[in-house]
């Protein structure tokens, strides 16, 4: 289902979240890492979440993803109240709905990049024809690459091979964190432009965490985070307009920490 | 199938992990097994005959009571062998004497006794002459093949031996063979035979041959209703043996309950040691799992790959530690029959049931520990699992409280027991269970309450010895507090029990020797290598100018007079001795409380005070079972203080040495004026018989805690067993721990820390890991030895040698430093390579 690329009225949201707060931590040492957040990622998008270290944002795309319950709130994917779920049924919506990718140690070292590939839908009981795998493979340029070990694999080819497995099993949403925090220039903007291309050619969404803001710019859309709460989104972002706000978060960040007394005026 | 694909896979692409569990699994699974069929061994009591074999049937005299092996052989009551005669369906019966005899040459003891039989028994075996002909007169003796030929001795030569104390000479008349190969035997007329037992007329069986047609079960049956009640023992078949070796009723005695102690201790140092590591393999996986969990597996997937991939590994391991049981047992049980614990035709059994039961104890804990290992990993959500592996571990949870208090009450309850209950050597029955239960404790709740306190203080003294370096290894340390502390806990176990056995060992020695000391008043002692002395010896001793001689006859007997004892089921047998009466209280030091040792004559007896029960007193009658199971009524004639935990009777001498097997002294106790001429005195003892040795007190005292440590070495094999655990352990753990912390020291080589830094560092947190590791175990060793201590009669610290524990220091230390600066070396790149 393909989607207009800037998300109009019309097209629904596959992933919501409505309300989710997230703490960490014992009665000693507790965090927030998330505060309230409401946020929805519209089908067929491609969002890039961003935020100084601290923010929240790996925090979040693990709850939209399933990876972690919030403390307080609701997740909704495809409908579903991921929630209110329990730990079977997660799997399967992971296997079937979702897929991840890290920034590293995206793939079992003991198998190859075919039995990678193909791992999700062995899980589920079914029994992927070679065919298909090496389509896969062969989308990301690894066609020939399928019987090779992780250990083999440079990082870049790790990641498409990571990207691969991410769609075989047509999900609907892509979560990718830092995808090419690992890589150099070049090969990450390979990598960026397979996520963007492939997974909006089979229809799917992607919600990207990210800290660089030229891949932030390859998304529809980047919202930025600050101490747990949306601090804010900019449309068909280009690259130094993210810049400019990831500084001044920064930059708020640092007036905050310095001056904690100041009271509020009264007005 | 894809679970198993991938279980299959992860094993082999990181073999080195497995490899940890494998081991630790295949040793754990053969050392429980073998314990258990030790177990198996001192039950079934399999001593088949090896002498008496061709008659079927064998009547035997009994040789326990209620159960308790006799102390000494019980030979059949005369007129007993007329009336198994008499049985119809006997056709004939052969009487079966046995006596030790020693062959002297040059007059002196020739090599360890060999048997002395009755000619009439050769057939029993059969032995066949091969040249000469059968004794036929007093002086005749037939001799078997081996001795002849190790003694070179043929036909017509002179021999001269010693029996029941005498010396004889026997005239070689012939020469005969066994098929088997059996101990050195020789072979005498019967009535020289039933004459140099020292019991003439008493038989020690009589074997039964049937007639035709006859089968030996029915004769059995028919002859045990012949006979009186209870009167004899009736065997057929492998039972037989128990005619031949009678010695080996005590093998279940003592067997039983060294594995008793020795395989619950070894199960659980064995199942703890293994959960360890398989929950060291699982955390190395954490990282695989939470993978897993992101691409959609299920728990229960999960938890079948986690299954599959222990399987894979626990059973060929188990398979694997099996293989060599059977004959690490046989060993073990030969081992145990030179050192003189068993009799040497015990035959070592391990069936199904012990082999099952060590392979099952290492294949379930294994499975078990790494299902619970890996919980948290499933459970969780991914996310925390996915994080780095250096996230903070708590210190305590409430299930590990929990056991842990449950096992310090028992801790304390078992030291308890053992310091106020027991006195005496038996107080070591409590010991072992006191160990276990301390290690455990120690484990479960050492790492929260005492291993964070003395790490920390241990690594300041290490930061102020070595400022930068120690510095470094205490700031490592503490920030992984708990995974340290798991590497300090073999490291405890190790030393605590090593230190606890051995020590008990010497302490029980050295209070046995005190006891022993303190009641020898003599100051030679006269002995013989070629066996027992005639009773008369001492008496002719006496004789001699300026020396006052006993005899000393040692056995054991029963008696339901000591407060608590019940004459049903297992009763324990007291020591005996048996002194004459006259120079009793000139050779030995017994504190008499009242009546007199002098008047230790006729059917008489001194019992330690603290036995006689209330209103009972010097002049009443009191009834002792003698070793060979006769009863007789003696009268008290002295009350004497003894030691608590080592009680003994004293009995005239002429009464108890007809009760014993050999009839004879053990020793003579010789006490000698100040200023009397010892070598005159020497030369006059070996004009008196030949082959006498004679020690001074001091020489005997020695010879004496020589003797009492062949025990000690089941516990040194014990240490080597749960040593060559700890190091397993020690090892993987250790190695596993590095590993997660590469990220960690190639940080520092690269932040500008030098090689050798960085391994100096590591060298010394293992030195710290060690000492606290030592202090520990050192706790643990006291809280059971000084109990223990306490209930043998020497409260405060344990006799022995410190060098001991040196030693046993040393080498914890010597190995935690090596394992710890091995595995630093293995991991070490250069900084550039990440």
């Amino acid at each position: 289902m393909k989607g207009d690329a800037l998300g109009s009225s019309g097209n629904e949201d596959v992933v919501r979240l409505a309300g989710v707060t997230k703490r960490y931590g014992g009665r000693s040492a507790a965090t927030t890492a998330l505060n309230d957040i409401t946020l929805s990622f519209e089908r067929g998008s491609f969002t890039a979440v961003m935020g100084p270290s601290g923010s929240g944002k790996t925090t979040l795309l693990y709850c939209a993803a399933g990876l972690a319950r919030p403390t307080v709130g609701t997740v909704t994917l495809d409908g579903t109240d991921l929630t209110s779920r329990p730990e079977r049924a997660l799997a399967r919506i992971r296997r079937e709905r979702i897929g991840f990718v890290f920034q590293s140690f995206n793939l079992l070292p003991e198998l190859s990049a075919a039995d990678n590939v193909a791992l999700p839908l062995r899980l589920s009981g079914k029994h992927p024809r070679r065919a298909a795998v090496t389509a896969a493979l062969d989308q990301v340029g690894l066609a020939d690459k399928r019987r090779s070990r992780p250990g083999q694999l440079s990082g870049g080819q790790q990641q498409r091979v990571a990207i691969a497995r991410a769609l075989i099993g047509s999900p609907s949403v892509v979560f990718a964190d830092e995808p090419t925090g690992a890589l150099d220039l070049v090969t990450g903007a390979e990598v960026l432009g397979l996520l963007g291309s492939l997974v909006r050619a089979a229809g799917a969404t992607v919600v990207m965490v990210t800290h660089d803001p030229v891949a932030a710019s390859r998304a529809d859309r980047v919202v930025f985070l600050a101490d747990g709460r949306t601090a804010g989104e900019i449309l068909r972002p280009g690259v130094d307009a993210v810049a400019a706000r990831m500084a001044n978060l920064a930059d708020r960040g640092k007036a905050a920490a310095a001056a904690p007394a100041r009271t509020e005026p009264s007005w | 199938m894809v679970i198993l694909g991938l279980a299959v896979r992860s094993v082999r692409h990181q073999p080195a992990a497995f490899a940890a569990s494998f081991l630790t699994l295949a040793l754990s699974a053969f050392l429980v097994t073998v314990c258990g069929g030790v177990f198996e061994t001192g039950l079934t009591h399999d001593v088949p005959p090896q002498r008496l074999l061709t008659a079927p049937v064998v009547v035997t005299g009994v040789q326990d009571y209620l159960g308790t092996p006799l102390p000494e052989r019980n030979r059949l009551a005369p007129g007993l062998a007329s009336e198994i005669a008499a049985v119809p369906g006997v056709a004939r019966t052969v009487p079966d004497v046995s006596f030790p005899v020693t062959v002297l040459s040059g007059g002196q003891a020739d090599g360890p006794p060999v048997e002395g039989h009755d000619w009439s028994a050769a057939q029993l075996t059969p032995y066949r002459l091969i040249s000469g002909r059968a004794p036929t007169g007093p002086g005749d003796v037939v001799l078997d093949a081996h001795l002849a030929d190790s003694m070179h001795l043929t036909i017509n030569s002179l021999l001269q031996a010693q029996a029941h104390g005498t010396v004889i000479t026997l005239r070689v008349a012939g020469i005969a063979d066994s098929a088997t190969s059996l101990a050195p035997a020789l072979f005498v007329t019967d009535a020289r035979a039933s004459a140099l037992t020292g019991q003439p007329g008493l038989v020690d069986s009589v074997a039964v041959y049937p007639s035709p047609g006859v089968a030996t079960g029915s004769l059995a049956s028919r002859i045990t209703a012949a006979l009186p009640h209870d009167s004899a023992l009736v065997l057929t078949g492998d039972a037989r043996g128990r005619a031949e070796f009678p010695d080996a009723a005590g093998d279940s005695f003592r067997l039983i309950p060294l594995a008793a102690v020795s395989g619950p201790l070894m199960t659980v140092v064995a199942v703890f040691i293994v959960a360890s590591t398989l929950g060291l393999v699982v955390q190395l996986r954490r990282r695989q799992i939470a993978l897993l969990r992101t691409v959609g597996a299920t728990p229960r997937q999960l938890r079948r790959l986690v299954l599959r991939q222990t399987l894979l590994v626990a059973i060929p391991a188990a398979c694997l530690g099996l293989l060599p049981t059977e004959a690490a047992g046989r060993q073990l049980l030969s081992a145990m029959a030179d050192h003189g614990l068993v009799t040497g035709g015990l035959i070592y059994h391990q069936n199904f049931i012990p082999t099952l039961i060590g392979a099952a104890i290492a294949v379930f804990t294994g499975v078990i520990a790494a299902l619970v290992a890996s919980r948290g990993a499933i459970r969780v959500p991914p996310v925390e699992a996915l994080g780095s592996d250096d996230t903070p571990q708590p210190w305590m949870s409430w299930p590990r409280l929990v056991l842990g208090l449950l096992t310090l009450a028992g801790a304390i309850a078992l030291a308890v027991v053992t310091a106020l209950v027991f006195n005496g050597p038996v107080a070591a029955s409590t010991a072992g269970p006191s160990a276990m239960a301390w290690v455990l404790t120690m484990a479960l709740l050492g790492p929260a309450l005492l291993t964070r306190p003395v790490l920390s203080v241990l690594g300041r003294v290490a930061a102020a010895l070595a400022p930068r370096t120690g510095h470094l290894a205490m700031l490592t340390i503490q920030g992984r507090g708990p995974r340290t502390a798991a590497l300090v806990t073999p490291v405890m176990l190790a030393t605590g029990l090593a230190t606890a056995l051995l020590y008990m060992q010497t302490s029980q020695q050295a209070a046995t020797e005190q006891v022993y000391a303190q009641h020898l008043q003599a100051n030679l002692v006269i002995s013989s290598p070629a066996g027992g002395l005639p009773l008369g010896l001492a008496a002719q001793v006496s004789r001699l100018p300026g020396v006052v001689a006993s005899p000393l006859v040692t056995s054991n007997g029963f008696i339901n007079v000591p407060p608590g004892a019940q004459d049903d089921g297992n009763p324990d047998s007291e020591p005996l001795l048996g002194l004459d009466g006259a120079t009793a209280s000139r050779v030995a030091s017994y504190q008499v409380t009242s009546g007199s040792l002098a008047r230790l004559s006729g059917d008489t007896i001194a019992i330690p005070a603290s036995w006689a029960k209330s209103g009972q007193e010097v002049g009443d009658p009191l009834m002792l079972r003698f070793g060979d199971n006769t009863v007789t009524q003696l009268r008290i004639v002295a009350l004497f203080t003894a030691q608590r935990g080592y009680p003994v009777l004293l009995l005239p001498a002429a009464l108890l040495a007809p009760h014993t097997t050999s009839g004879l002294a053990e020793q003579v106790l010789v006490s000698t004026a100040p200023n009397t001429d010892l070598n005159s005195l020497g030369r006059n003892l070996s004009r008196m018989a030949a082959d006498l040795q004679v020690s001074s007190r001091s020489e005997t005292l020695a010879a004496f805690s020589v003797q009492d440590q062949t025990s000690a070495w089941i516990y040194y094999m014990f240490i080597a067993a749960v040593t060559a655990f700890v190091t397993v352990y020690l090892t993987s753990s250790t190695l596993a721990a590095t590993t997660r912390r590469r990220p960690q020291l190639h940080m520092l080589r690269q932040i500008g820390a030098s090689g050798s830094q960085v391994g100096l560092a590591m060298a010394i947190e293992g030195a710290l890991v060690a000492a606290t590791g030592i202090v520990l175990g050192t706790l643990v060793a006291l809280a059971v030895l000084l109990p223990f201590d306490n209930a043998i009669g020497a409260p405060g610290l344990p006799a022995g040698s410190p060098l001991i524990y040196l030693t046993v220091i040393a080498l914890a230390a010597a190995l935690t430093i090596a394992v710890t600066s091995l595995s630093a070396r293995l991991l070490r790149t250069a900084p550039s390579q990440v």
